[in-house]
C-alpha cells in the first residue's frame, strides 16, 4: 500500500532553501500561506464535507507538530525549558505568540493562548473556530512532550470574535 | 424588529439609559428592563456589556478566571489580558521553584521591569549557591594543609561503612603519624611543622590514591586513609610508599632543609566493625610501629 504512495512527508522533503532561493530566500507573504490554507479547505470541503475536512486538517496538524518537535525543539522533561523554547521558536519564526494559562502536566491538563496567529488572526468574523490545523498541531507538540496523547480543542479563536485563540488539551487516558 | 411601540423615541431613550448604567453605574440591575428584551439585539448587546463589566471587574481585583464567554472585540482584549495575566502568573510559580531563565515579552514596560527582577534574582541565587559551596568546603576543610578535616573524614568514613555493609565490600584503613614531630615543633618551631604537615599532605595526595579513596587529617600530625575495596595487603603497600617517599623528600623551611618519617599502622574491616574498633585496631598498630622503633608500618593482629 505505502509503496503506491507519490509523497510521504519528511522533513528534508521541505528542501534546501538557502540554495532554491538565493535571492528570495526564507521568505514569502503571509497572504500566499493563508491563500494555500484555505483554498485547499475550500476544495476539500466541497468534495469531503466539513467534518471529513477537519479530520484531515486537524491531522495535518499532527504531522507537522510531529515533524516541528523533533527537528525544532531540543527534548526535555521540563515543562518549563519545553514551554520557553517553544514561545521562542514560535516567535522566531513568525508562527504566533504562545502563552500558557493553565498547565497541570499529571492530570494532562493545559489551557493555552495563541496571539498573533499565522491561520487566523485578522480573519473576518465567522461563526466558529477555524484553528483545526493549529489544534493537530499543539497536541503533536504536547504528545511528543509528554509521551501522552491529547485532544486539543480550540475554545477561542480570533475568527469567532476573540482577540486571541486559546486552546484547552487534555490528554486522552488508556481505555480500561 | 418585534417590538412596537408608540413612542419610539422614549424607548431609545430608556435603551441608552440602561446600557449607560452599564458602563457608568456602580451598581446595576439584578435583571435586565423587562420593557426593552424583546428589541432586537437588546438583551444580547445588554448581556456583553455585562459580562465584559463583570470580567474587567474581576481582573481588575485579582481573579484571572474570571470566564468570558461573549464574543467580540472587547471581550476578546479582556481574553488576551486574562490569557496574559495567566502565562504571567505560570512563569512566576516556574521561577519560584527556580527556574530563573524565564522571560516576559508582551507586557511592555512590565515586561523590562519583571526581567530585570528575575536576572536579579537570578544572580542573588547564584552568588548565594557559590557563597554556600564555599562554606561547605571551609566546614570540610582543614585550613592548614587543604585536606578534609576530622568532621568530614568522619561522615565519608560512616558513608563508606554503610556502603560496605549494604554490598559486602571490605575496606582498610591507616592512620599515620608524624615521627617526633614534637621536637621538629620545638627545635625549628611551628613554621616548620606547619611544613613537614603540607608535606606529609602533599606526598598522601600524590601517592597514587584512587578517586575513591579518601582522608582526612584527623588529629595534630595524624593523618587516615581509607582505601574502599582494598585488603588490608594492599594497604600496607600503599602506606609503605608514602612512608619511603616521606623519609627522602626534604621539608623546606626557611632555606633549610630537613627530613621527617612517619609511622602508619593498617587495619582492615572486619565483620561487627563500627568506625570506632575499626580504627582503634589501625592505631594500636601505629602504637606498636612507634614502639618498635618509628619510621615503619605495623598491621593489625
Ligand atoms: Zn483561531
Amino acid at each position: 500500500m505505502a509503496d503506491d504512495r507519490k509523497y510521504k512527508f519528511s522533513w528534508e522533503l521541505l528542501g534546501d532553501i538557502a540554495t532554491g532561493r538565493p535571492n528570495l530566500g526564507n521568505k514569502t507573504n503571509l497572504e500566499v500561506y493563508r491563500l494555500l490554507l484555505f483554498t485547499f479547505r475550500d476544495v476539500l470541503e466541497s468534495h469531503v464535507g466539513t467534518e471529513m475536512t477537519d479530520r484531515i486538517f486537524y491531522e495535518a496538524g499532527n504531522l507537522s507538530g510531529k515533524e516541528f518537535y523533533a527537528n525544532k525543539l531540543t527534548p526535555t522533561n521540563d515543562l518549563g525549558e519545553f514551554v520557553r523554547e517553544l514561545q521562542q521558536v514560535l516567535k522566531d519564526m513568525g508562527i504566533g505568540i504562545l502563552r500558557l494559562e493553565q498547565a497541570d502536566v499529571e492530570a494532562g491538563e493545559f489551557v493555552l493562548t495563541v496571539s498573533e496567529d499565522l491561520d487566523c488572526s485578522g480573519l473576518p468574523e465567522l461563526d466558529h473556530e477555524v484553528c483545526v490545523y493549529d489544534e493537530g498541531f499543539i497536541a503533536a507538540l504536547l504528545e511528543s512532550f509528554s509521551g501522552m496523547k491529547f485532544k486539543v480543542k480550540e475554545i477561542d479563536c480570533w475568527c469567532t470574535g476573540d482577540r486571541t485563540c486559546r486552546f484547552s488539551a487534555k490528554a486522552v487516558k488508556a481505555e480500561p | 424588529m418585534n417590538y412596537t411601540s408608540d413612542e419610539p423615541l422614549a424607548s431609545v431613550d430608556g435603551v441608552l439609559k440602561s446600557l449607560k448604567t452599564l458602563l457608568d453605574a456602580r451598581a446595576v440591575p439584578a435583571e435586565p428592563p423587562g420593557e426593552f428584551i424583546n428589541i432586537d439585539g437588546f438583551l444580547h448587546l445588554y448581556e456583553s456589556l455585562l459580562e465584559v463589566r463583570n470580567a474587567i471587574l474581576a481582573t481588575s481585583v485579582g481573579d484571572l478566571n474570571y470566564p468570558v464567554r461573549k464574543k467580540g472585540y472587547i471581550a476578546g482584549t479582556v481574553k488576551g489580558l486574562q490569557a496574559s495575566l495567566r502565562h504571567l502568573t505560570w512563569q512566576t510559580k516556574a521561577i519560584a521553584s527556580g527556574d530563573f531563565t524565564q522571560r516576559v515579552d508582551f507586557m511592555g514596560e512590565f515586561s523590562e521591569a519583571f526581567n530585570a527582577m528575575v536576572k536579579q534574582l537570578d544572580n542573588s541565587m547564584t552568588k548565594l549557591n557559590m557563597r554556600e559551596q564555599e562554606l561547605r568546603k571551609m566546614a570540610h576543610t582543614d585550613p592548614l594543609t587543604g585536606v578534609n578535616n576530622r568532621g568530614y573524614f568522619m561522615e565519608l568514613m560512616a558513608a563508606e561503612l554503610e556502603r560496605s555493609r549494604r554490598y559486602g565490600h571490605v575496606f582498610s584503613v591507616m592512620m599515620t603519624d608524624l615521627d617526633n614531630f614534637k621536637s621538629v615543633n620545638d627545635t625549628r618551631g611551628h613554621g616548620a611543622g606547619d611544613e613537614a604537615l603540607r608535606t606529609m599532605a602533599r606526598i598522601v595526595q600524590t601517592s597514587g590514591l584512587r578517586v575513591n579513596d579518601f582522608w582526612g587529617r584527623i588529629g595534630g600530625e595524624e593523618f587516615a586513609v581509607v582505601l574502599p575495596e582494598t585488603l588490608i595487603a594492599d594497604a600496607v603497600a600503599v602506606a609503605e610508599r608514602i612512608r619511603v617517599t616521606l623519609a627522602k623528600t626534604p621539608v623546606k623551611y626557611e632555606n633549610e632543609e630537613f627530613f621527617i618519617t612517619v609511622s602508619i599502622g593498617v587495619s582492615q574491616l572486619k565483620t561487627g566493625d563500627v568506625q570506632a574498633t575499626l580504627l582503634s585496631r589501625a592505631d594500636e598498630a601505629l602504637y606498636r610501629a612507634k614502639r618498635t622503633g618509628r619510621n615503619k608500618i605495623c598491621q593489625e593482629t
